[in-house]
């Protein structure tokens, strides 16, 4: 009997000393992989992959574009705000062609990467270029990109004001700008700069011979009088693999400038069609007949948009806290109104309904959600390859539910955020935040005094003790 | 044999005490191991977990509200309201420790939300633990660092 225990005890104690003995093997392995990892070059400068970042003129590769390109997805990427033109108050549009967002209105300081010295590349084929910062039209500050290391380090650096370089080159960019840009912005209401003509791109660019660069070493630009950089290796712009697609291989899904832009930009088309939709006569008077039910449930209505007229169903009722399976017999749907019996704006559970419907339907774009004390707000989708990326990534939490139908909530780590944002904040404000931080592909609006949807945008800032302020905004017409 | 009787009782205890053992939450970092043994606590009040719950709740988070009746869900967090606005530029995960339990009651949230300008939202005292203490488990998860 002891025989036996002992060799009981002995195969326990044996099979623990192994167990432990694999986690180190492994942390080991695991540790010396690192150690061994060496710098990686950016795959853009790898033939194969840069065919976007190519001069069709055949002048070379196209330094001022790519380093552009870059700049942007290292903000997106790291939140960061070296461009002006990624997480920024500045109002962007993004130019498919360049792969990068331009100025559309001018609040912040921003990197005008349309204008810029020549590549400088050294005989070790470090590279420098330098673009001019720009605020309400004057040329603040010029930063340099700085390509090192064998294509294996880039940063943005900005020179410093008592810099040669700066001295002798601010007033040519200046002119560059003036010649090119400054006839095309004209101010709003509010006195900030709006590009005018969108429609076409503005003329390339400017070529400013920087002598002075070529006595500097030979490693790169001349290190004194460059401000503190930011940037660093391919990692951190998630480009040491092609993403999928560029050239194969592994990599992103998504490029992230495309995922990252000014929340009111991205809201600015489907709100203005959102609005136009609710000036119609179907719209108003399904509303009325809505609010008129009065039966402290939630009742709807489907919108059709039935040869260039808008037109409404009958209404329909749900239940006391969700009203699901809106139905119509219109080939092309665009949309719903329904009621909330309180004041709450559309939950999460109007986001997730909205988002099956829109794969049925190409046009079901405008969910409108009227609240007890007359506040009207729209959910309206977007992006819907964005949308559909996040019902992936953020899958909703479902429970049945005893009227009929199901109880559809954020997932729990969602819901704490919003639940988090409801309490502290505001619960339009909580939705909004949420849809736009995980680029949820919808936006929420609310309707103003004067009967325009307007997106719901949340910027944020951080005061001196480390709490956040979510600051309750709505965009511009 | 007398010395195998002593082994094979000893080892018995031991099983028995590790079969038996109750989850107890000592410190923050034991809410990953309520998590785990949630089993142990669905389905019974949610007194019986304050009771394990040896670490002092320093606020909380309803939601929708406190009333027992429109209760869905309560956050328990071991730090102050405002130490944890402090950390809310963070991702949920990378936050302090925060325990959730869940109700099976209201999935609509139907109720008027409770604010943080009213202290009767986020604090947590003994007459919230008599008031909704016979609440019944549905579900616990935790999120947060620890």
């Amino acid at each position: 009997m002891t025989r036996k225990l002992s060799k009981i005890f002995g195969l326990c104690l044996f099979m623990t000393i192994l167990f432990l003995g694999c986690r180190s093997e492994n942390d080991f392995v695991e540790n010396n992989v690192t150690r061994e990892r060496a710098p990686q070059k950016f795959y853009i400068f790898e033939t194969k992959n840069n065919s976007a970042f190519y001069s069709k003129n055949g002048e070379g590769f196209d330094y001022a574009n790519a380093f552009g390109y870059m700049a942007q997805r290292f903000d997106s990427i790291n939140k960061t705000n070296i461009t002006g033109l990624i997480n920024t108050e500045n109002l962007v549009i993004y130019k498919q062609s360049k792969k990068q967002f331009f100025i559309e209105v001018n609040n912040v300081p921003y990197i005008e990467f349309r204008i810029h010295s020549q590549p400088v590349i050294y005989d070790n084929q470090d590279v420098v270029m330098m673009y001019p910062k720009i605020n309400e039209g004057i040329v603040i500050e010029l930063v340099v990109a700085v390509l090192t290391d064998n294509e294996t380090q880039l940063h943005f650096k900005t020179l410093s004001k008592d810099n040669k370089i700066f001295t002798d080159n601010i007033s040519k960019f200046q002119q560059i700008y003036d010649r090119n840009f400054r006839d095309e912005f004209q101010k709003d209401s509010l006195g900030k700069n709006i590009l005018s003509g969108r429609g076409g791109d503005i003329e390339e660019v400017v070529i400013i011979v920087i002598r002075d660069l070529g006595s500097g070493p030979r490693v790169g630009f001349p290190s004194s009088g460059i401000g503190q950089g930011q940037g660093g290796g391919c990692g951190g712009y998630h480009m040491c693999q092609p993403p999928a697609g560029e050239g194969g291989g592994g990599g992103e899904p998504n490029d992230p400038n495309l995922n990252q832009t000014d929340p009111c930009a991205k809201a600015q088309v489907p709100s203005s069609t959102a609005t136009l939709n609710s000036k119609a006569a179907a719209y108003t008077n399904a509303q009325t007949a809505i609010v008129g039910m009065n039966n402290g449930l939630e009742n709807g209505v489907v919108l059709g948009n039935v040869n260039g007229t808008i037109e409404a169903t009958g209404v329909q009722t749900g239940g006391t806290s969700s009203i699901e399976n809106l139905t119509s017999s219109f080939s092309n749907p665009i949309g719903d109104i329904h009621n909330h019996p309180n004041n709450n704006p559309p939950s999460p559970g109007d986001l997730y309904s909205l988002i099956n419907i829109r794969n049925q339907f190409s046009e079901y774009n405008t969910r409108y959600v009227v609240t007890q004390d007359g506040t009207t707000y729209a959910l309206i989708v977007t992006d819907p390859n964005a949308m559909n990326q996040f019902q992936q990534l953020h899958p909703p939490s479902i429970m049945p539910n005893s009227e009929g139908g199901n109880y559809v909530n954020f997932p729990n780590d969602l819901l704490q955020e919003w639940n988090d944002l409801r309490n502290t904040f505001s619960l339009s404000g909580a939705l909004a935040f949420i849809l736009n931080k995980y680029n949820s592909g919808v936006a929420l609006a609310k309707m103003d005094s004067t009967g325009n949807f307007r997106g719901i945008n949340v910027p944020t800032t951080q005061n001196s003790d480390g709490t956040t302020n979510y600051n309750y905004t709505l965009c511009p017409n | 044999m007398k010395n195998s009787l002593k082994t094979l009782t000893v080892l018995s205890l031991f099983i028995m005490n590790i079969s038996c053992a109750q989850t107890v939450m000592r410190s923050v970092s034991d809410a990953r191991e309520v998590e785990l043994n949630k089993t142990e606590f669905i389905g019974k009040p949610l007194s019986y977990l304050l009771s394990k719950m040896n670490v002092e709740v320093k606020s909380t988070l309803p939601a929708p509200n406190k009333n027992r009746n429109e209760i869905n869900r309560i956050t328990f967090r071991f730090i102050s309201n405002y130490e944890y606005r402090k950390t809310t530029s963070k991702e949920i995960n990378d936050r302090p420790t925060q325990l959730t339990v869940v109700f099976n009651q209201n999935w609509g949230f139907v109720g008027e939300v409770c604010r943080y300008t009213d202290p009767n939202c986020n604090n947590w005292t003994k007459d919230d633990e008599k008031n909704l203490g016979d609440l019944v488990v549905y579900d616990i998860y935790v999120l947060g660092k620890d």
